[in-house]
């Protein structure tokens, strides 16, 4: 009897659930003044923590047009956010406007939790860059706004390279910069512990750029079957791996077999004189509050990473994009929030505290500010991830981390890679 | 002759003799016959909060996870409430039939019965070190237990991973340096044995504290008169406590026994948050499998196939317990 | 005296019982037991290292400068104390607000469970009713329910019912979700009380649940008092739930607002330290108000009676 009531109760929300999900269109005609709805949106936390005076710049902006709607943002937190998402969604109190990972994006749009939304409406869209924009495409349809960018460089200890090779200037091309290695190598190589470059073993966005590198892809789109298929066993794919394994092999000197959330720990700790990681890993390393070491201050630079061939090296471009939820009922307005927040002058913002805006024209200045050379100029050769149905559920079951452990351990990188290919081949297709 | 037997409640007597003992004496103003109704609803009175808060909260979730399990819920029919299609037993077929499901169940049964044999065994020995030791030292190492206990287990988690990091944990520079081993830079995690120690000693710490503390509240329960006159009879050490001590925490001691193994059996968050929120395959418990299945693989449907095969391989512990439980209802 | 220095700690005296009377024995076997002590409180203290290192090593990475929480030349003692990592635990926003979520959410969900445990306990270990069974069944059927995988199913049901983003949702949750454990907990010492005491209460003019509250609660202080210790650390550390059904920030709880520290940049170690340990005090302080409690237990009067 009970059970029976509550699962009427239960089958009842549902219907609920159900009916809520048609737009009103009613209420885009009224005077900004009339509405009164609340607006949810769910930034993540390093809004709060990095930028939050824009956060608020903008909800002031948004109030003075729409006095009567309440702006709620609630910061939500990297680790467990897609749960929160997932399961918010299956409910009625779910946001207006959601912050996603540039490499999330598709399994919310495939599945239809995302609003369209019309490019022309924001923006330098125009120039958005490529990388971010193509995250949130679909069959042609945009579905979520470009936020912000990141890129790989390189980060070194300008000391020990003065110390080492009388230069503190990392050099261009890569075989000056293992001539450098060399050198660091031999000076501090005393610490057993010490590697002239902390590249770990299961840093797969490293492995993939030096792919990226020789012209190989993790797969590619066969436009006449419709479907993708992997490509790492490819003699391209292969030479990058090979190389990139080298390095590891030959210039880290701590566990190889790790990934790369240690490196500004080993950075701050002086036992490495240089990294490939994200611009703003260079802050992490003499940031107190990120378990840095302040003594490092103004000793770390970063710069373009030398790639073979005498080319820098191809960085992976993440980010982040803001999207709208297509249930919800305040859609216009979260389109206006977003377009408030992704403005070119809430971009500025970014910008100045060295995070890469999301289009190309204002990262051209970018470009000749030394702080930020490094980052803006490795966007355009940037590579990105396949943008196919099933990525997301390859990069959760860490095919290619399992791939270039087993490199480490001794397996020949052609039997690895047909091993991951396979793997890819299985995923890539099947909508996740 | 046991504690418990001489101390044993004997419901249906106690009852009789209550309506006996009420019919002798009713008391002032209350008519016997509704007395006796409301002697017969007042236990159902009494589970009543429970079962309805109970009721409320897991019976229609478990409900919809059965009926997930048929069907076929992806995150398109979740979010946008696009009627599931109806699967049958495809779900369950497709788990049971998948080789990786049965080495998934083996690997956490091991490592259940390991960590539940060692925290029971360890968390028995200090629980009756703590009835024998000084009231100063017992404070000391309850505080101890309370506070590492009261860790969360995401920082507790983390404690453990520096411990044993290859690069510069604390367990690797003491075998280095102290213990003449070159561990400078050794993985314990390429090796899922050595792996699983370490996370079994996350767990097997973790635990410890509540069994711990649980069973010396049990002991105290146990009447020191009892013990000293069996010993005085000449029952040894083991005598003691198999005909003393045994039967008066035997309950409390099955229950938590019980929950460890559902929690062990569980496992999640130890050996997530130390493989750095990605365990690779050789890591994969079914706490892991099931949620991998459900959150990353977009099939809620299987993960809730999962859950069900999961809950049905635990009833096999759960019958045992039922069965003791219902046996002393027996005999009651 | 005597007894103990000739024969110290021999149960073969004992057993063979050559001419002393119970008296004596008795007091050899105390005299025993206190040798013995010794013994014990080395163990005991063994073992509180084991189980304390981990939580000074908490304690003291939370006063260590930053870098060197993870530094490659790991030290038992910092080379310097800094109170740095306190003061960004204590400024990261929403603290206090989360201090009052988990102090409303955790007391009343601890509070209520020990009330609702012990009334069915009583029930279902005094009484025997049709259903008992059942009762007892869903209590054990309930912990069987992989808690990660019943995340959506039991959002949905919150949903429904109008519980997110409220406390009660959580409360309500936690409060069931600790309740199995504390009503068989419990359970286990009401049944380790001889009913008699009661009878005799109620031969004395109290009604059967007069008798219970008067006479057998009180015997279940070391019961109680573990089971709201369980109740109170399971509720205060859990993260997931309470991170997906809450929404406002002003609203996260504890552990909640703990995840802070951790960010796409990484984690801020020694405030995430700095902070557990102060989330740690209301929880030690608990156990400090409650731990007496568990050491009275029955006493030689109760069985005798």
């Amino acid at each position: 009897m009970k059970r029976k009531l509550i699962a009427t109760v239960g089958v009842a929300g549902m219907m609920v659930g159900i009916a809520a999900c048609g737009s009103d269109d009613s209420t885009a005609s009224k005077d900004p003044k009339d509405r009164k709805e609340t607006l949810t949106v769910w930034l993540m936390s390093d809004a709060q923590s990095t930028w939050p005076e824009l956060v608020k710049d903008v909800n002031d902006q948004f109030k003075a047009k729409y006095p009567n709607v309440t702006v709620k943002v609630q910061y939500q937190q990297w680790a467990d956010k897609a749960k929160k998402l997932d399961a918010a969604l299956a409910g009625d109190k779910y946001p207006d406007v959601v912050e996603l990972g540039n490499t999330e994006t598709m399994t919310y749009i495939l599945n239809g939790a995302l609003g369209e939304i019309d490019p022309a409406k924001y923006e330098n869209s125009d120039t958005w860059i490529k990388g971010l924009k193509d995250t949130c495409a679909f069959e042609g349809k945009q579905f979520c706004v470009p936020y912000y960018a990141g890129a790989r460089v390189a980060i070194y200890n300008k000391d020990m390279f003065k110390a080492a090779t009388g230069s503190d200037v990392l050099p261009t091309t890569e075989a000056d910069l293992t001539k450098a290695l060399d050198k660091v190598g031999a000076k501090y190589g005393k610490d057993k512990a010490f590697s002239p470059l902390y590249l770990p073993g299961r840093y797969w966005y490293a492995a993939m750029s030096y792919v990226a590198a020789y012209g190989g892809k993790v797969a590619t789109y066969d436009e006449t079957a419709k479907e993708w298929k992997a490509s790492l066993s490819t003699p391209e794919a292969q030479k990058g791996i090979q190389h990139f394994v080298d390095l590891v092999n030959k210039y880290n000197h701590g566990d190889k077999t790790k990934d790369e959330a240690d490196h500004a720990n080993v950075m701050a700790n002086e036992k490495t004189a240089l990294l490939y990681g994200n611009g703003w890993e260079a802050g992490s390393v003499v940031d107190s509050a990120a378990n840095g070491n302040p003594k490092l201050k103004d000793k770390i630079g970063t710069a373009g990473m030398p790639g073979p061939d005498g080319k820098a090296l191809p960085s992976f471009i993440g980010g982040s994009d803001l999207a709208t939820i297509s249930k919800s009922k305040v859609q216009d307005l979260g389109e206006e929030w977003i377009a408030a927040f992704t403005s070119a002058k809430s971009q500025e913002v970014l910008a100045s505290k060295n995070i890469l805006p999301n289009n190309t024209k204002q990262l051209e200045p970018l470009k000749a500010k030394p702080e930020t050379a490094p980052i803006a100029n490795a966007v355009p050769d940037a590579w990105f991830t396949p943008i196919a149905p099933g990525w997301t559920a390859i990069e959760k079951k860490e095919t290619l981390e399992v791939m270039l452990l087993d490199i480490i351990k001794g397996k020949s990188v052609a039997e690895a890679t047909k091993a991951a290919d396979a793997e890819i081949d299985q995923l890539i297709n099947e909508e996740s | 002759m046991s504690a418990a037997d001489m101390k044993a409640a004997d419901p249906p007597v106690t009852v009789a003799r209550v309506t006996e003992g009420s019919g002798a004496q009713p008391p002032r103003g209350v008519p016997r016959r509704p007395r006796r109704t409301a002697g017969a609803l007042l236990p159902y009175l009494l589970i009543a909060p429970a079962f309805v808060a109970i009721a409320a909260v897991f019976a229609w979730p478990l409900v919809k996870t059965v009926i997930m399990s048929f069907q076929d819920v992806g995150r398109r029919e979740l979010w946008t409430g696009e009627a599931a299609p109806w699967v049958g037993f495809e779900q369950f077929t497709n788990i049971l039939g998948d080789g990786e499901f049965w080495s998934v169940v083996w690997r956490t049964v091991i490592f259940m019965v390991v960590c539940v044999v060692a925290t029971m065994a360890i968390g028995l020995g200090i629980a009756m070190l703590m009835q024998r030791m000084d009231t100063w030292v017992r404070l000391l190492l309850t505080a101890a237990l309370i506070a590492a206990w009261s860790m969360p287990l995401l920082v507790a988690t983390s404690i453990f991973r520096w411990f044993a990091d290859s690069d510069y944990g604390v367990l690797n520079m003491v075998l280095s340096k102290y213990l003449g081993v070159d561990a400078q830079g050794h993985n314990w995690f390429l090796d899922p044995v050595q792996g699983f120690v370490i996370i079994g000693a996350v767990v097997v710490w973790g635990a410890v504290p509540f069994v711990s503390v649980t069973l010396y509240a049990a002991l105290t329960q146990v009447p020191r008169e009892l013990e000293e006159a069996a010993a005085l009879d000449g029952a040894g050490v083991a005598g003691v406590f198999r005909y003393v001590t045994w039967p008066v925490i035997k309950p409390v001691f099955q229950m938590v026994a019980t929950l460890s193994v559902l929690w062990d059996f569980n496992v999640f968050g130890q050996i997530f948050l130390i493989r750095g929120n990605k365990p690779e395959p050789e890591y994969t418990v079914l706490g892991i499998y099931s949620f991998e299945k459900a959150f990353e693989s977009n099939s809620f449907s299987q993960g809730a196939a999962i859950s069900l095969i999961t809950v049905l391989l635990l009833s096999g512990v759960a019958v045992y317990y039922l069965r003791q439980l219902l046996k002393i209802g027996e005999v009651e | 005296m005597s007894a103990s220095t000739t024969q110290a700690g021999s149960r073969a005296t004992d057993r063979t019982g050559s001419g002393t009377g119970p008296e004596d024995r008795a007091q050899v076997l105390r005299q025993d037991r206190k040798k013995n002590r010794i013994g014990y409180n080395i163990a005991g203290l063994a073992v509180f290292v084991v189980m304390a290192f981990p939580v000074y090593w908490l304690i003291i990475s939370s006063l260590r400068p930053n870098h060197e929480i993870r530094s490659y030349d790991q030290t038992l003692w910092p080379s310097s104390l800094t109170f740095d990592n306190f003061q960004r635990a204590v400024n990261q926003p929403n603290f206090g607000t989360a201090i009052q979520s988990s102090l409303i959410i955790c007391g009343v969900a601890v509070l209520g469970g020990m009330l609702l445990a012990t009334i069915a306990a009583f029930a279902i270990a005094r009484f025997r009713f049709r259903g008992r069974k059942f009762f007892m069944i869903v209590l054990l059927a309930v912990q069987l329910l992989p808690p990660t995988a019943m995340l959506i199913p039991i959002y949905i049901q919150l949903n429904d019912l109008g519980g997110l983003n409220e406390y009660w949702g959580v409360i309500v949750i936690y409060l069931v979700s600790t309740l199995p454990f504390a009503t068989w907990m419990i359970r286990g010492f009401v049944i380790n009380i001889p009913p008699e005491l009661e009878e005799s209460a109620m031969v004395d003019g109290c009604s059967r649940m007069g008798a219970f509250w008067r006479v057998t609660f009180p015997l279940l202080a070391p019961g109680l008092a573990a089971a709201a210790i369980f109740s109170l650390i399971t509720a205060w550390n859990e993260y997931l739930l309470a991170y997906v059904v809450l929404q406002d920030n002003d609203k996260y709880t504890l552990n909640v607002w703990l995840m802070n520290f951790t960010t796409s940049r990484g984690i801020d170690y020694g405030a995430l330290m700095a902070a557990s340990t102060l989330i740690a005090i209301p929880v030690v302080a608990f156990f400090l108000l409650v731990q007496k409690y568990m050491a009275t237990g029955l006493t030689s009067g109760a069985v005798k009676g």
